[in-house]
């Protein structure tokens, strides 16, 4: 998605209070923004937390500043900068995670951001915004860009929306595919996979696919159409990219089970777990690790 | 201001972080002390509106808000207040409460950054003002502060200057355990910066500094000493720590 990030970027740059700062990455992607940005573009180096702080005095200042670098070395490396210095502050500092999940695959854990929503999502006023299909991740730029508190932009892999592709949104839940074997939902790029996936095999064998698109789970905003077939399907799986402390199947679940609501008669939840410190291979490795791959989920839908 | 208007105003302001400190029946005040001198002075006599403030050892909260007082930003009803349910004057300062104080620091090592992310939008901005940032002497443990200092000097912020309050301790050691003063300031000047020892407890020296520090980054180390003019306590861990006695009140040595 990084391409499509940084010509969304590029297109939003126009005064000076833009100020957009990397931590020292974005070779053979950022070249062309860092010349068009000027001074603007500042590489902070191999320093994240001073980073995200001066983002938050930059901030402070009326600059609407983006903070760029791989998942973990912000939220998890500058957590406290992020807490005290943002969050508290309130400030309209956008910080964007390149590898969202398991998107560094076989570079380690160090590298994969399987704990950034949950963990951001203790910060005062933050919202995460996951885009699924790279065509998403303009959208979400510019909600980022109009925010006026703390945003965190989770950046996955690179999937294209196939064609004669007709999504539902429903405030900041979509309905990516109609489908009457299951509930499947899920966010960020796994959902883009699994809807491509799913979209060459027949509605009636199929799941509805369901994503959310930004956190905070509004409770108030749970689609009536998503109520409705949670309650009626039989199978109901939430997949995600990310542990189940404070992911998305917890987040949902729990606010399903404070409102008594009757969930199908098999649910499942599937995400990372503690696995993944140990094991190294590519995403698409991991993926089938965790009975997160799109052939995976999908036998588990056909299955009776 | 007068020499004469200022000194009673530094006497003032003594007595008064001391008794705020004596009703709330908090510590912290060794620190304070160390460094209401420098505040004073940079406030009452080198800040303009277009300069800007950030206290990275938040623990210094009361001078901060006994500064504020002298500048006629804060009533003294309001001082009573310190430390008390709902009030606006906590042991760390509030986010975005008070004028001219908009960060809520605390945590050490995150107010030098802060401050360095200010100078950057001024320079950005090609707007003039000042960014001075008082930081402790402990506070130098922290790594990001040396992240911040290449990264001030790498920008060429000409418009920060530090302060560093060099009373020696720290919350359980003496900090020369971990950088001496000749020590940090090798450090400080190996990073790029100009150094310059002061006393800190003669306003007309800090004042020089201040006004003498012009357009280059710079660090002013404050010499100070904990807890200065609190006679039981002067130079020692414990001022760090417990509030002042009423004898410590009516034995205090003002801004003498």
């Amino acid at each position: 998605m990084r391409d499509e990030f940084t010509g969304a970027i590029r297109d939003i740059f126009d005064n000076e209070d833009f100020v957009f700062l990397t931590g020292d990455l974005g070779f053979g992607a950022f070249e062309e923004l860092r010349s068009a940005m000027g001074a603007n573009f500042i590489n902070a180096g191999v320093a994240e937390q001073n980073m995200v702080s001066v983002a938050s005095g930059l901030a402070s200042e009326g600059k609407k500043t983006w903070v760029y670098s791989i998942g973990p070395f912000l939220y998890s490396r500058a957590a406290e900068q992020i807490r005290d210095d943002v969050g508290i502050h309130r400030l309209p500092v956008v910080l964007v995670g390149n590898g969202g999940g398991l998107g560094y695959g076989v570079m380690g854990p160090s590298h994969l951001a399987f704990d950034d929503y949950g963990s951001l999502l203790t910060n005062p006023g933050m919202t995460v915004l996951v885009p699924n299909f790279s065509e998403t991740v303009r959208n979400h730029v510019s909600t980022a860009q109009k925010a006026q508190a703390p945003v965190y932009l989770r950046l996955g892999p690179d999937v294209k929306e196939p064609e004669d592709y007709h999504p539902q949104t429903h405030g900041q839940w979509t309905r990516h595919l109609k489908g009457g074997s299951g509930v499947l939902v899920s966010c960020g790029s796994l959902v883009a996979e699994y809807s491509v996936h799913f979209s060459s095999i027949p509605a009636s064998e199929r799941p509805s696919v369901w994503s959310l698109n930004s956190f905070p789970i509004d409770p108030q905003g749970l689609p009536d159409l998503l109520l409705k077939e949670l309650a009626a399907r039989h199978k109901i799986l939430f997949a995600e990219e990310h542990v189940w402390q404070g992911g998305l199947g917890m987040q949902l679940s729990s606010l399903l089970v404070s409102r008594s609501f009757q969930v199908g008669r098999e649910v499942q939840w599937r995400g990372v777990d503690e696995r993944v410190l140990s094991n190294y291979g590519s995403r698409a490795w991991l993926l089938e690790l965790f009975n997160l791959s799109s052939g995976q989920v999908s036998d588990w839908f056909s299955t009776s | 201001m007068e020499v004469q208007q200022f000194e009673k105003l530094r006497e003032d302001a003594h007595q008064k972080l001391m008794a705020m400190h004596y009703r709330a029946g908090v510590g912290h005040l060794g620190g304070n002390l160390s460094c209401l001198d420098s505040m004073l002075t940079l406030f009452a006599e080198v800040m303009t509106p277009a300069d800007r403030f950030v206290l990275s050892k938040g623990h210094s909260a009361g001078a901060l808000y006994i500064g504020l007082w002298a500048l006629g930003l804060l009533e003294e009803e309001e001082l009573a207040t310190f430390h008390q349910d709902g009030t606006r004057l906590p042991g760390h300062p509030p986010s975005n409460l008070l004028p001219g104080v908009f960060f809520g620091t605390g945590s050490l090592g995150h107010g030098l950054s802060l401050a360095v992310g200010q100078a950057l939008a001024l320079q950005l901005s090609n707007q003039s003002g000042t960014v001075y940032c008082l930081t402790s002497d402990g506070e130098w443990q922290e790594g990001s502060m040396w992240e911040a200092i290449s990264f001030a000097v790498a920008k060429e912020l000409s418009n920060l200057t530090i302060l560093v309050d060099y009373n020696g301790w720290q919350g359980f050691t003496r900090t020369s355990e971990f950088n001496s003063l000749e020590t940090l300031e090798l450090k400080l000047k190996a990073f790029g910066l100009a150094t310059e020892r002061v006393d800190g407890h003669e306003p007309s020296a800090i004042r020089s500094a201040l006004m003498e520090g012009g357009s280059s980054l710079g660090c002013i180390i404050l010499e100070t000493v904990k807890g200065k003019r609190w006679t039981s306590r002067e130079n020692s861990l414990a001022s760090h720590y417990v509030p002042p006695t009423l004898e410590d009140i009516e034995n205090f040595r003002g801004g003498k």
